[in-house]
């Protein structure tokens, strides 16, 4: 039924990828990544800062077996920035996979379409399997996807706003029409959307602020993997056709009503 | 000699090797990257880099984010 999620030349069983940031602690990073079930996790990057040098994000992780490290290029103003980032992150993690992200409106975080097409058609040409982030705009999808993008990454709602699926009408037409995996990607606050992005035919979400901030984020990671399963089977399993009317389930037959004895 | 590192002056005590500044650092080498001047000066050319006087540089770990 289910043949994993291919990206570049890698395949991967688990369809939901988690974000490590806004987390209390690395442990309760750690713990939520286990109980995800996730093999792709983003970081970020940042200057070295010699007082917190122990706390190394890569390390622990890297032991975890089976993840693989995406870093991302948050922080990057336009192309030049992100290509820049996306060297310095694969320099770091020895990862082919970039989360390309150019952003740069802190008020709302929506990512700029001309700088990141042209981030990812250098990168492509780089070698890096690029998972960009984007506005749910299908001509955007079909652009990155024909500069050779391993995926599209759409975007629910807001970053962190936890709004949801927003972008529901947009998000369908893009699931139908794209030829490589859709992950969507930011917005995302309840299980119940991860599971019907699946069902609707997306390949998987990416999650951070709707575990890293509930008030249990491992038992929320648990869920989200749960519902990301779930929705995909659903859509392997075929949703039974809407009608206008009620359809009985059970007998209407009349041995209840009327009758003598 | 003074080295600019990650916005602030450095004095380097040694000869100018990339390797020899990460430990000043107290940096592990596997877990950064280095920018020399705007420029990113992957692990395999660190040995060739003599630091000059006044050099720029970036020293970048992974952190946590989405």
């Amino acid at each position: 039924m289910d043949d994993g999620l291919r990206l570049g030349d890698r395949a991967f069983g688990s369809r939901l990828l988690l974000g490590t940031g806004k987390f209390s602690s690395i442990e309760t990073m750690l713990a939520a990544v286990r109980a995800s079930g996730a093999e792709l996790v983003t970081v970020a990057l940042r200057r070295f800062n010699r007082e917190r040098s122990d706390d190394d994000i890569c390390g622990p992780l890297a032991s975890m077996p089976g993840i693989t490290l995406v870093p991302n290029t948050s922080g990057a103003m336009n192309a030049r920035e992100a290509v820049r980032a996306a060297v310095l992150g694969r320099e770091i993690t020895g990862s082919p996979f970039v989360k390309l992200e150019i952003h740069p409106n802190p008020h709302h975080l929506m990512p700029d379409p001309i700088e990141t097409y042209n981030a990812a058609v250098t990168l492509v040409k780089e070698a890096f399997f690029v998972l960009p982030y984007m506005p749910a705009d299908p001509v955007l999808a079909r652009r990155l996807e024909d500069a050779g993008c391993a995926a599209v990454m759409p975007l629910g709602s807001a970053i962190g706003s936890g709004q949801g699926l927003a972008t529901l009408s947009m998000l369908q037409v893009i699931i139908r029409d794209a030829c490589v995996p859709v992950i969507v990607d930011a917005g995302l606050r309840s299980p119940s959307e991860a599971a019907a992005v699946m069902e609707m035919g997306g390949d998987a979400v990416l999650v951070n602020s709707a575990i890293a901030a509930a008030e249990n984020p491992t038992l929320m990671a648990d869920a989200f993997a749960a519902a990301v399963k779930a929705g995909r089977q659903a859509r392997f399993a075929g949703l039974m056709p809407r009608s206008e009317a009620a359809v009985a389930t059970s007998p209407l037959t009349a041995f209840l009503a009327g009758g003598g004895s | 000699m003074n080295l600019v590192v990650n916005g602030a002056t450095h004095p380097h005590k040694g000869q100018g090797a990339i390797a020899e500044l990460l430990e000043e650092l107290h940096a592990a080498p596997a877990t950064v990257a280095v920018m020399i001047n705007g420029e990113v000066v992957r692990r395999s050319r660190w040995e060739s880099i003599r630091l000059a006087e006044g050099d720029e540089l970036e020293i970048i770990v992974a952190a946590a984010g989405g």
